[in-house]
């Protein structure tokens, strides 16, 4: 009985003593902090929790999920000591043989193993997180961090792989995670494969600015495969899955093409570098300092951007600048777009021409042209139409594209940044190219300069180098380095928190891979998973009600700014978490981290990166080189961490906030206010474009062609020189090449399209606010499970439309197969016309591959053992897996 | 007097369930039973097609066939013109649960103490703590969080309501903001015929 | 010394083996019932979509069953029937112990048994159980004042008793009904309930006594003749052909007009009750009329046994298919909280997916343990009363 091998240490849940209450803040979802809950205690047991009313985000709400962390807390299948394997034989039922050690002991286990790794070849460790991490609140140094410190290059993230929503915000608004849209003041909103909150169900604000909007008479077109909930309150727009660019190019080809002033012409000449001239290659035509130059149609000459003396920036034409014709870019743009018609996007899609041209009009005629809002005194272009996408079109082999031209349709809008339009959802600032006037491309979208080979990191990351996580390829290059061009091989994992075997896709790679090494420390573990069957050493960390922590709130993360006057941007703030006594011999994550700096004899090493990242919040971002406002800093030159000395995470916590807030302004002071705004923005001030009215957002795609003219020669040379490159990773180098483009363009060559005939159905995957991943007990909550058991009928259940069901002889509640070219699953099947009759869906992130936290969980109808993370089958560029499939069903 | 009602907009509900587990865990019910409850549906042939969503639990019925039916008089109406069951004088009989039609009621089948929630393991510290507030063998439903409104408290449905669709108040005082909202939104009971006359008013109803 | 030896020997007019094995399934019951108690009802199959089970399908069955016995006495005293007389004594014994029995599956059904006080302390006057209480109890007085009136040979007081039992027991039937047909909401609302329930109480009642009749006959415990057999089945046929009256017209109110009822309708047609109606329609009431309908088949005693044991089965049917039918199809009337096309599916009830129903074990051993300890009880009372005159 699997229980009795890691319960040896009781709860000591009577002497936990306290009563009355705790608080903190939610991140069961990715709303990092959104929502705070306060928690009644009575006997050292949490009796109820609920949304702290104090504070304005979540206004006293919770979600279903922010409930479910007292069955979290109390999870029998949480490990609750640290131990060691005895059993060296790894497998999913195979009984590892835990024994019980001291923390002493397990730490001095870690330490040496990457001392190890650190005295001889730092790449041989291997770092993974996730989102376990965030959730406990290690996540400044937890995730990445410490290791970069380290040196590894083998820092991987197991999540995000099936999350890759961030290289378009990043490339052309500086956004990370993602981008929102100002719910304040939008009127017409295209929803592409995202919720905004209301159908995911979001406590931070999103669904009720959602309904105010409603209230208000805003229009919400959902396009995609099923009628949401979101769809349901506005309209639904199906279209076939996958189909997403098509639709994006033909909006675009109708604003330039069919609709008169059909784009926001001031906004395209002077805040993007539509007008900047480009040669025949394609590159930008540089003047003097290196700066592009723009077609003066008032003083017929070219001049550089900041020309003072520019009057009218021509989009079109053809010039002749120092003898070299050229053009400007947006005369290249739109011939780009000349083909994608409506008509043929509908070829594509399915949806009705007329269907495609009503939401280009409806998006232009609500942008408003020209319109303006006065806020705080302040007068502000008001632009209230625009596109959002999530990671319905990212995970997509397309994503990129999609994800990035969605972003350009929006600025011919003239929305970016503005009030109605799209806006930085972690109130960062533009990061500004000096030289090009433009946004520089950032994070993982950040330009290519460096290609090593052999290679370097193992998730491959120097073919990819704008991957968000490329995590199921660095599976494969594990198993067999040599063959993938490594001249090293790994042979520590440390997982922080991180899953790889369920998160994303092939769960027998991943297992392969964690088997194939000499040693696997689990930091930060939590239960008996499928990551904990493969390891050698569990680290157990304190549930997330049981840590004190705190996080640097960044503002609204999820869809929307916020409609409610009393929940303004600056809402950013330190939030803070004072949970009850952990029940168990547990220990914060942070603290686990820094004993074992501390014992590898690099505490300093460790003092310095917090010092100079900071250490509440995401610190991790200033690995990549550019710092946006995403972690408390270390303020004051005399509060600083001291070198030599070792801190607890209460102590560097509250260093930190003493160094940005002042020496009073300690933690304790946190406790008792329990948020401090920290540079939060007011009033206009809110809206990026505002605060800075200069910088040009990129039409065309200059740096994206710029990182391809980088990489494609080195990957050639490597092709090149006998080393089958293309082999390796499923891919012509010469399609790669396209793909690097600056301009729009439809990839032909589509795993979406190339499937077997007898694959004559799609299948996707939607979050329900039950079922989102697998953090914080979503998937094992008995509570919820029963709920949904018998009130959610698409819970376990494959959505199918009534009428592909009855052609294959399917009734509601028949249990069905669906099966991929990759793998299958089974569940009932919901007969529903909410959902299109070519395709299929999933709910959530469910199913286990052990049975040691529950056999019922291996039963779950599991969306991923249907997807496939191998070399070909994701993005070429961000590396997103790609969540869409070619499915046959069946009865089972 | 005092009459406690409710207005729920069916028009803006996400269906997200928040208040069935907010009800869940400030009433801590049994393994299985959900006072409060969303029933999900959908409406029209694709592509035409939308869910529906319609959150449930006792509509407090001011003519409530549930009293009338109950032989002990379990079921009787509080100071605050809700419906309550007296779980000291409730014999388990049923009759109020067939009499119900709001399919508000259940029934406690077995000892909260003895049914854990993960299978195979003891009972959370959780559920030990509150097992007892519910007696085997009597019938229960929403108490229209009487603890929590004698504190001045809105019930944990209300307060959760991540769309603010819900609003709590005194349906006897003209110049709540219940009663306005009611009036303002033209919100209805549900099943207005059966002349039970409900203290729950929907909004956004689609005949 | 001497009652003993005729109490001994009343009871051994059955054999020992007989008591022992009912005593054996009384037990069985009983521990099963204790069981229930302690582990709560979660042992049955019911839950919320299902409140009730068979408990309350054998509490209706067993209240229709009683109605023959009474009547039968009551009648031959009220208009006189002096043939009916002569089967007074065991149609009242019979009446006894199903209307015992009856209450014994609502005290088993219910959840907090201990608290049962509650109904006479603090009684809610307008609580169709309330009046089922007081009318049960007031039945079974008459019935046992019947028992020893008729025993004393005080032909006075049995008249005038009987006077009060014939609208007594029609009223038994009645309130039994109103439990299930004053509920607005359901399927079961209906004014025509009532006057079923009535008649299918006789026709079940009738052909219950006629069984028992026969078999004490047999056994050689009281005297039956043949006249009386037919005129009773004659009666029966009467009373089957009211029932399917009854039926027909509350079943074509239903599916006339197309609506909601009409998916109980097809439910109970085509659905998972289907089995038990049609059960009921052919076996319990075609059948058994077109037999008992010639005068010649009311003479011949198997015929009448087969007969009556059809319908006493169509009549359990019924009980079956009326209870269940309004779990599957909740509701009477259209119902925002039940969407089309999942109503048609019924795979979706408010209270839950899915909601047909199946016995536990320890809810048919409950079942059983209460009809063993009703035989149990009949052996002992009919054993005792009857007179050996009689059997001569
Ligand atoms: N099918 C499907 N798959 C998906 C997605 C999807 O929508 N559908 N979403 C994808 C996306 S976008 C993302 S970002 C990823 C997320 O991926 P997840 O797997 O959700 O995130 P993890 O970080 O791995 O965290 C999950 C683990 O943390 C544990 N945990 C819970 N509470 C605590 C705690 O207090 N402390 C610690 N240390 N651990 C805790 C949980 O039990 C769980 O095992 O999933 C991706 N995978
Ligand atoms: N409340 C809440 N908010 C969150 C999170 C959370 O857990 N809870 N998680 C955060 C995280 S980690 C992430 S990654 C984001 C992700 O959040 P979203 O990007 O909103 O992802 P999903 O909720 O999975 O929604 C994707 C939708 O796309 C649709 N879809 C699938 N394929 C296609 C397609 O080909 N075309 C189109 N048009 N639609 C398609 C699906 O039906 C589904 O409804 O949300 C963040 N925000
Ligand atoms: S929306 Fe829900 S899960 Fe997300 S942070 Fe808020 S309460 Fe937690
Ligand atoms: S179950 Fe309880 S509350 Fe319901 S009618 Fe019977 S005694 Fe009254
Ligand atoms: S909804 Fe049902 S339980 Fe509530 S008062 Fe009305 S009849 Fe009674
Ligand atoms: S009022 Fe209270 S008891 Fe009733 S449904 Fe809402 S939370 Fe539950
Ligand atoms: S919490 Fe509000 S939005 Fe969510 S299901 Fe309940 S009523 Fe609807
Ligand atoms: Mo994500």
């Amino acid at each position: 009985k699997p229980v009795e091998a890691f319960a040896e240490t009781v709860g000591n849940a009577a002497d936990a003593g306290t009563q009355g209450e705790v608080y903190g803040h939610c991140r069961m979802c990715m709303l990092c902090g959104s929502c705070s809950f306060v928690a009644t205690m009575k006997d050292g047991v949490v009796v109820n929790i609920e949304g702290d009313p104090d504070r304005a985000n979540n206004a006293g709400t919770l979600c279903p999920r922010g409930k479910s962390a007292i069955m979290n807390v109390y999870n029998p299948n949480r490990i609750k000591a640290p131990m060691k394997r005895t059993n060296p034989e790894k497998g999913m039922e195979i009984d590892p043989g835990w024994v019980e050690i001291s923390w002493d002991e397990a730490l001095d286990i870690a330490a040496e193993k990457i001392r190890e790794c650190y005295d001889t070849d730092i790449r041989k460790l291997v770092q993974m997180y996730s989102f376990a991490p965030y959730e406990s609140g290690h996540a400044t140094l937890g995730i990445g961090l410490w290791a970069h410190a380290l040196g590894t290059p083998n820092s991987s993230s197991t999540k995000g792989q099936m999350c890759a929503i961030h290289y378009g915000g990043c490339y052309t608004l500086s956004a990370f995670p993602t981008v929102n849209y100002d719910g304040k003041y939008n009127d017409y909103l295209v929803i592409l494969g995202k919720s905004v909150g209301y159908d995911s169900g979001l406590a931070g604000g999103d669904a009720r600015t959602f309904v105010e909007n409603l209230r208000r008479g805003a229009k919400y077109i959902t396009v995609g495969p099923r009628a949401s909930m979101e769809a349901t309150r506005g309209e639904w727009v199906s279209a076939r899955l996958g189909s997403d660019l098509s639709l994006v190019y033909a909006w675009m080809h109708c604003m330039l093409y069919e609709i008169e002033n059909g784009f926001d012409e001031l906004f395209v000449k002077n805040r993007t570098n539509s007008p900047y001239l480009i040669d025949a290659n394609g590159d930008y035509v540089r003047g003097e300092g290196g700066k592009p130059m723009i077609w003066d149609a008032t003083s017929n000459s070219a001049k550089t951007w900041d020309d003072a003396t520019l009057g009218d920036p021509a989009l079109f034409g053809n010039y002749e600048v120092s003898g070299e014709a050229c053009q400007p870019a947006f005369q290249a743009f739109k011939e780009s777009l000349k083909n994608f018609t409506p008509e043929w996007a509908e070829a594509y899609s399915t949806v009705p021409a007329a269907k495609i041209r009503e939401i280009a009009n409806g998006l232009v005629e609500h942008a408003q042209f020209g319109a303006t809002v006065e806020i705080d005194g302040q007068t502000l272009p008001l632009r209230p139409a625009a596109v959002i996408i999530g990671r319905g079109v990212t995970n997509q082999e397309d994503g990129t594209l999609c994800d990035i031209y969605s972003r350009v349709l929006n600025m011919l809008l003239g929305n970016i940044g503005y009030p109605g339009g799209i806006i930085s959802n972690m109130y960062c600032n533009y990061l500004v190219n000096d030289v090009d006037g433009t946004t520089e491309p950032y994070f993982e979208a950040k330009t290519c300069t460096s290609f090593n080979w052999p290679p370097q990191g193992l998730d491959y990351a120097d073919v990819f180098p704008h991957r968000h996580s490329t995590n199921t390829l660095m599976m494969r290059t594990m198993c067999d380095p040599e063959y993938y061009g490594f001249d090293y091989k790994p042979s520590v994992v440390v997982s922080c928190g991180s899953n790889p075997i369920t998160v994303t896709a092939d769960p027998e790679v991943a297992e392969q891979a964690m088997k194939s090494v000499d040693y696997v420390i689990y930091q930060g573990c939590y239960h008996m998973d499928e990551m904990a069957m493969l390891s050698d050493l569990l680290l157990p960390e304190h549930a997330s009600l049981e840590t004190h922590t705190c996080h640097l709130f960044p503002g609204n993360e999820g869809s929307a700014t916020n409609s409610d006057p009393n929940f303004p941007a600056s809402n950013r703030g330190v939030v803070v978490r004072k949970g009850m006594k952990p029940l168990y011999n547990t220990m914060d994550g942070n603290d686990q981290l820094i004993e074992i700096f501390d014992r590898m004899g690099l505490i300093d090493l460790w003092n310095t990166t917090a010092n100079e990242n900071g250490c509440i919040g995401y610190a991790a971002l200033t690995g990549f080189g550019q710092v946006p406002p995403a972690a408390v800093q270390f303020e004051n030159p005399d509060i600083k961490l001291e070198m030599g000395r070792k801190y607890t995470a209460e102590e560097m916590f509250d260093t930190c906030l003493k160094s940005a807030f002042g020496e009073d302004k300690g933690l304790d002071h946190l406790d008792e206010v329990k948020m401090m705004p920290y540079h939060g923005f007011y009033g206009a001030d809110v809206y990026p474009s505002y605060r800075n009215q200069d910088v040009r957002f990129t039409v065309y795609l200059e740096a994206q062609k710029r990182s391809g003219d980088f990489l494609i020669p080195k990957m050639q040379e490597v092709q090149d020189s006998g080393f089958d490159l293309e082999e390796r990773i499923k891919y012509p180098i010469a399609e790669l090449r396209r793909r690097y483009t600056p301009l729009p363009y439809w990839p032909e060559h589509r795993q979406i399209d190339n499937q077997p005939e007898e694959f004559d159905l799609f299948a996707c995957n939607y979050r329900t606010p039950f079922y989102m991943f697998r953090l914080a007990n979503m998937d094992q909550d008995p509570i919820r499970r029963d709920y949904s058991e018998r009130y959610q009928p698409d819970s376990n259940a494959v959505l199918i439309n009534a009428a592909t069901a009855a052609e294959k002889g399917l009734k509601e509640g028949d249990q069905m197969l669906v099966e991929s070219p990759f793998g299958s699953t089974k569940g009932k099947a919901h007969l529903t016309e909410t959902i299109r009759p070519d395709t299929v869906a999933i709910c959530g992130a469910r199913g286990r591959k052990t049975s040691w936290m529950g056999k019922e969980l291996l039963e779950d109808t599991n969306m991923n053992d249907l997807m496939s993370g191998d070399f070909g089958y994701i993005d070429p560029i961000h590396g997103g897996v790609i969540d869409t499939v070619r499915v046959k069903v069946s009865r089972a | 007097m005092t009459h406690y009602g409710m207005l729920i907009d069916v028009g803006t509900c996400a269906g997200c369930n928040a208040c069935t587990m907010a009800c869940k865990y400030q009433n801590a019910t049994p393994h299985g039973t959900y006072w409060c409850k969303v029933l999900s549906g959908e409406r029209g042939t694709y592509p035409n097609a939308v869910q529906t969503v319609l959150p449930m639990s006792c509509q407090h019925c001011s003519n409530a066939p549930c009293v009338r039916v109950c032989p002990t008089g379990a079921s009787h109406y509080d100071e605050n013109g809700n419906v309550q069951v007296d779980y000291g004088k409730c014999i388990g009989c049923r009759m109020c649960m067939g009499a119900c039609p709001y399919d508000a009621r259940s029934f406690n089948w077995f000892d909260s103490a003895e049914h854990p929630y993960y299978e195979g393991f003891e009972q959370t510290p959780y559920e030990q703590m509150r097992a007892a507030e519910h007696p085997v063998g009597v019938v229960e439903k929403c108490v229209m969080c009487h603890g929590r409104t004698e504190e001045g408290k809105e019930p944990a449905c209300v307060q959760t309501c991540i769309t603010k669709s819900r609003w709590f108040g005194d349906l006897d005082d003209p110049t709540s903001e219940l009663c306005k909202k009611i009036e303002e939104m033209g919100a209805r009971p549900l099943k207005p015929e059966l002349g039970t006359k409900p203290s729950v008013y929907y909004a956004g109803l689609v005949d | 010394m001497k009652t003993i030896a005729k109490t001994a020997s009343g009871l051994r007019r059955y054999p020992l083996w007989l008591y022992a094995v009912l005593a054996v399934i009384t037990l069985v019951g009983i521990g099963a019932w204790v069981y229930q108690l302690m582990n709560g009802h979660h042992v049955t199959d019911m839950s919320n979509a299902t409140y009730w089970g068979i408990n309350i399908t054998m509490f209706m069955f067993f209240v229709g069953l009683s109605a023959g016995g009474l009547i039968v006495a009551s009648s031959a005293h009220v208009f006189n029937i002096e043939s009916f007389k002569k089967v007074a004594l065991p149609a009242v014994i019979t009446s006894t112990v199903c209307i015992c029995l009856a209450a014994g599956y609502i005290l088993v059904d219910l959840g907090s048994i201990e608290r049962i006080f509650q109904m006479i302390i603090t009684p809610n006057l307008v609580s169709p159980l309330v009046w089922d209480m007081t009318v049960i109890a007031l039945y079974l007085v008459i019935n046992i004042l019947d028992i020893v009136w008729i025993v004393k040979g005080d032909e006075r007081k049995v008249a005038v008793l009987s006077r009060v039992a014939l609208p007594v027991a029609v009223l038994v039937h009645s309130v039994t009904a109103w439990i299930f047909s004053l509920q607005i909401g359901h399927m079961w609302y209906s004014a025509i309930m009532a006057p079923i329930f009535v008649v299918s109480a006789l026709d079940s009642g009738m052909a219950l006594l006629l069984l028992v009749l026969i078999a004490l006959k047999a056994r050689g415990m009281f005297s039956f003749s043949d006249a009386l057999m037919k005129s009773l089945a004659g009666l029966l046929a009467v009373f089957v052909a009211i029932d399917a009256y009854l039926i027909g017209c509350e079943l074509l109110t239903m599916a006339y007009p197309g609506g909601h009822e009409a998916a109980a309708f097809t439910v109970l047609t085509t659905g998972a009750t289907a089995p038990f109606f049609w059960f009921e329609v052919i076996g319990g009431l075609a059948i058994p009329f077109l037999i008992l309908v010639f005068s010649g088949n009311r003479g011949n005693k198997v015929l009448v046994a087969v007969s009556s044991v059809l319908i006493v089965l169509g009549v359990l049917c019924k009980r079956i298919w009326l209870l269940f039918t309004a779990f599957i199809s909740p509701y009477a009337e259209p119902s925002p909280m039940v969407p089309d096309y999942q109503m048609a599916q019924c795979t979706f009830s408010p209270t839950g997916f899915g909601a047909f129903y199946a016995p536990t074990p320890p809810e048919y051993l409950i079942l059983f343990g209460v009809i063993a300890l009703g035989a149990l009880g009949f052996m002992v009372l009919t054993g005792l009363l009857s007179k050996p005159k009689d059997s001569e």
